[in-house]
């Protein structure tokens, strides 16, 4: 086959599977009957001091505020005296009725300049504003604290979380700036679980093809380039439709064909395909596998990888979701998704290119090569069943694996190199074995941390969270928390998070931590299933996925600037709640 | 050939299957609410007090609405057809504005409007807080000639729901 009609045919198998998800998840965005009650709709937040009063609006995604409707009035009484309100431009709209008027979505900036140096201390706010869905909330006065108060961290200036303070950037001025710095924020992503499984993937694709370095390059860019691609697709469509497709696709009936797809390619590495196999299939593995028709398999792998390899959150990919759900400006948030991608997959390219002038031509060496790559690939499987299996099975078949490669490895004639690794592959399956028979929970530390650590399991092994799966049960353990004084701290997990498992073994499992949260409600909500409970919770509070820990004074109000979004370690994470919620 | 017809095959398949999987998400029955209306009296466009005892026996579209809601506003020549259609069948399409008199006068008479509206922006809340509205707009009531809620939507009403809900019910005793 021609590598153009490869491409193509690649690219509509990828647009087809993808299609079933993306129309559900359209479908399902649009048949919400519940509505967001007004003070989640339109955030309002204020601070002044002796020169300005400045008032913030988070507008929940699809929905909009009138720039006509704004009134700003300061309380009767008051000895403060104020300007004429500063609002930036929105977006022009005609109405029949009124005109040319203007409407603003995602965040909104507004500001009142003090005049006779008294700060005021709270300010008379009227707005008014609607729904997408075709609804419109009544005119809103809301009496706005203006000295920070109980919120006062938020006049700090972490006043807004990372992920926020990317979105409004986005909405900012100076746009080409900000996707040249999303594609820097790629970069620095490169290194994190996001990316580290695509680096066997890709690396397994340029050996089984024997490409050099030209068509390494192509190989490597293509791939990049579909990944990116599919980050820009499913983002717009999660971030327009509020339904998180990466989430949607960590189910095992997407999991196990995939683990399936990375064991086949492994066994075309280790050139197993004269098992009887039909033809035509066994041909088309073969394919795929050597990279032969490389450039469709790498746009497929590429375009499957960046949703179900790894689907994790940062607060780029988090704020660049916000800024198009918010905005509803895919092409803006595109192409910073793009960008993102981008520079995600660049090391990827220069690590294609680099290591496929190391590889050897032929002989013997390239076999042991094509092995190592093809275990590899076996591993990338495994790892993705990982999210689904018990820890014991998953941990049985990381050491069948090892144990497998060893022998491999000790057969071989030769070099002693090879029987060194063997030997130590030997003795790490002994490990995972014996990790699997005591309740050991991943292959990095397979054995219980109390063999180690010498603390008490019991402790280390309870999770300080306590479980809520549906709205309702959440606003009891919300309601509940209020009434006993205590500050909250919800954590969204899913088994399939690779960072959220393991913050719950290095971070939550720590007495340390588990000390601090004492004077907590801690709260859990488990997103595996991302059932209609799951995602109600999520697009609730505008959560776009795990790992996201959100925090909430004794008072009952988020300290949405606090929001953290992607993994921490156990020192920032009592730092965190410590700055979040002062005690 | 047989590869691409597969593919082809696989994804109506999957496109089929995604369908029905969003419909069967989507499926929310609106079933009526079936409880007896609450009274009210509320100045209409002249000021003059109306209560709504005044259309007992009729089939009765109470519609919640403002000038400052667009949507609102896209349902108003609806509305403005179904009464002129059928009024004489039993229909009878009331408007409670949750606004100020002289824009609801002002826009009453630039749709022509052929209803009566009610104006009052606090008492309209309240009614519509009665009627079991979640204070959006628009939000209509369908009340029955005996006097019981049959329905309520929350939204714009679309020309195929609003005559779902009235030609069943036109010509009633």
């Amino acid at each position: 086959m021609r590598p153009a009609r490869t491409w193509v045919i690649g690219t509509v198998l990828a647009t087809l599977l993808a299609m079933p998800m993306a129309l559900a998840g359209i479908l399902d965005g649009q048949r919400k009957t519940d509505f967001l009650p007004v003070e989640q709709a339109f955030q309002l937040q204020g601070i002044a001091n002796d020169e300005v009063v400045t008032l913030r609006f988070t507008v929940a995604p699809e929905h909009y505020l009138y720039r006509h409707a704004f009134k700003f009035e300061l309380p009767e009484g008051s000895a403060a005296r104020i300007g004429p309100p500063k609002l930036p431009d929105g977006n022009k709209e005609t109405d029949d009725y009124f005109g040319e008027i203007e409407t603003y979505r995602g965040f909104l900036e507004i500001t009142l300049a003090v005049q006779g140096g008294v700060t005021p201390a709270a300010l008379d706010v009227e707005y008014q504003g609607c729904a997408d869905a075709g609804l419109c909330y009544p005119p809103q006065r809301q009496r706005v604290d203006l000295s920070g108060g109980a919120a006062s961290a938020e006049s700090q200036p972490g006043f807004q979380s990372q992920q926020d303070r990317l979105a409004a950037q986005l909405a900012g001025d100076n746009r080409a700036l900000v996707i040249l710095s999303f594609l820097g924020l790629g970069l620095l992503l490169a290194l994190t679980p996001c990316v580290l499984p695509m680096i066997p993937i890709v690396s397994g694709m340029i050996v089984g093809a024997q490409a050099g370095r030209q068509r390494a390059f192509w190989l490597s860019s293509v791939y990049v380039l579909a990944m990116a691609a599919a980050y820009t697709v499913f983002g717009v469509l999660a971030g327009l439709f509020g339904a998180n497709l990466q989430a949607a696709l960590q189910s095992p009936w997407v999991l196990v064909p995939f683990a399936l797809l990375f064991a086949l390619l492994a066994l075309a590495m280790f050139g197993l395909f004269n098992l009887a196999m039909p033809a035509g299939l066994q041909q088309r593995l073969t394919e795929i596998g050597r990279g032969r028709s490389g450039i469709a398999g790498a746009a497929l792998l590429g375009f499957t990888s960046a949703l179900i390899v790894g689907p994790c959150l940062a607060p780029p990919l988090a704020g660049a979701l916000l800024y198009i759900g918010s905005s509803g400006d895919a092409v803006l948030g595109g192409l910073a998704l793009f960008a993102l991608g981008l520079g995600m997959g660049l090391p990827l390219i220069v690590l294609a290119v680099a290591g496929a002038g190391l590889l050897p031509r032929a002989g013997h060496w390239m076999r042991q090569v094509n092995v190592l790559f093809g275990m590899v690939l076996l591993g990338v499987g495994l790892w993705l069943l990982e999210r689904v299996l018990p820890a014991s099975v998953s941990l049985t078949l990381w050491s069948l694996l090892a144990a497998g490669y060893a022998v491999y490895l000790l057969r071989q004639p030769g070099a002693v190199v090879f029987r060194l690794a063997g030997t130590l592959l030997a003795l790490y399956a002994l490990v995972l074995a014996a990790g699997a028979l005591l309740g050991g929970q991943s292959a990095l530390s397979p054995l219980p941390s109390q063999w180690l650590s010498g603390e008490p399991a019991s402790r280390a092994a309870d999770s300080p969270f306590t479980r809520v799966s549906d709205i309702a049960s959440l606003e009891d353990a919300l309601a509940r928390a209020k009434e006993q004084n205590k500050p909250v701290v919800l954590d969204f997990y899913a088994d399939w998070c690779v960072e959220c498992v393991h913050m719950e073994h290095q971070v939550f499992a720590r007495p340390a931590v588990q000390n601090v949260l004492e004077a907590w409600a801690a709260l859990q909500v488990d997103v595996t299933d991302y059932n209609a409970d799951d995602r109600a919770i999520m697009q609730r509070l505008g959560v776009i996925g795990p790992p996201t820990i959100l925090f909430f004074g004794a008072d009952g109000q988020e300290r949405r600037a606090y929001r953290v979004v992607g993994e921490m370690n156990a020192d920032e994470f009592t730092a965190h709640l410590e700055k979040a919620v002062p005690q | 050939m047989k590869f691409r017809l597969t593919l082809a095959l696989l994804g109506l398949a999957g496109i089929a299957g995604g369908v029905m999987t969003a419909l069967w998400l989507g499926a929310s029955p609106a079933g009526p609410v079936d409880s007896r209306r609450p009274a009210f009296t509320l100045p209409d466009m002249a000021g003059q007090p109306r209560s709504i005892d005044e259309w007992d026996g009729k089939l009765l579209l109470v519609n919640f609405w403002a000038t400052w809601c667009k949507p609102c506003r896209e349902e108003i020549p609806l509305l403005v057809e179904f009464q002129d259609r059928y009024a004489e069948r039993g229909l009878q399409v009331l408007g409670l504005a949750l606004d100020d008199p002289a824009p609801v006068r002002a826009y009453a008479a630039e749709m022509g409007i052929n209803y009566p509206v009610l104006v009052d922006a606090m008492g309209v809340a309240k009614v519509q807080d009665a009627y079991g509205g979640n204070s959006l707009l628009p939000f209509s009531a369908l009340v029955g000639r005996d006097g019981r809620i049959l329905a309520t939507h929350s939204g714009e009403l679309k020309a195929v729901d609003l005559r779902a809900w009235i030609e069943p019910r036109l010509d009633e005793r």
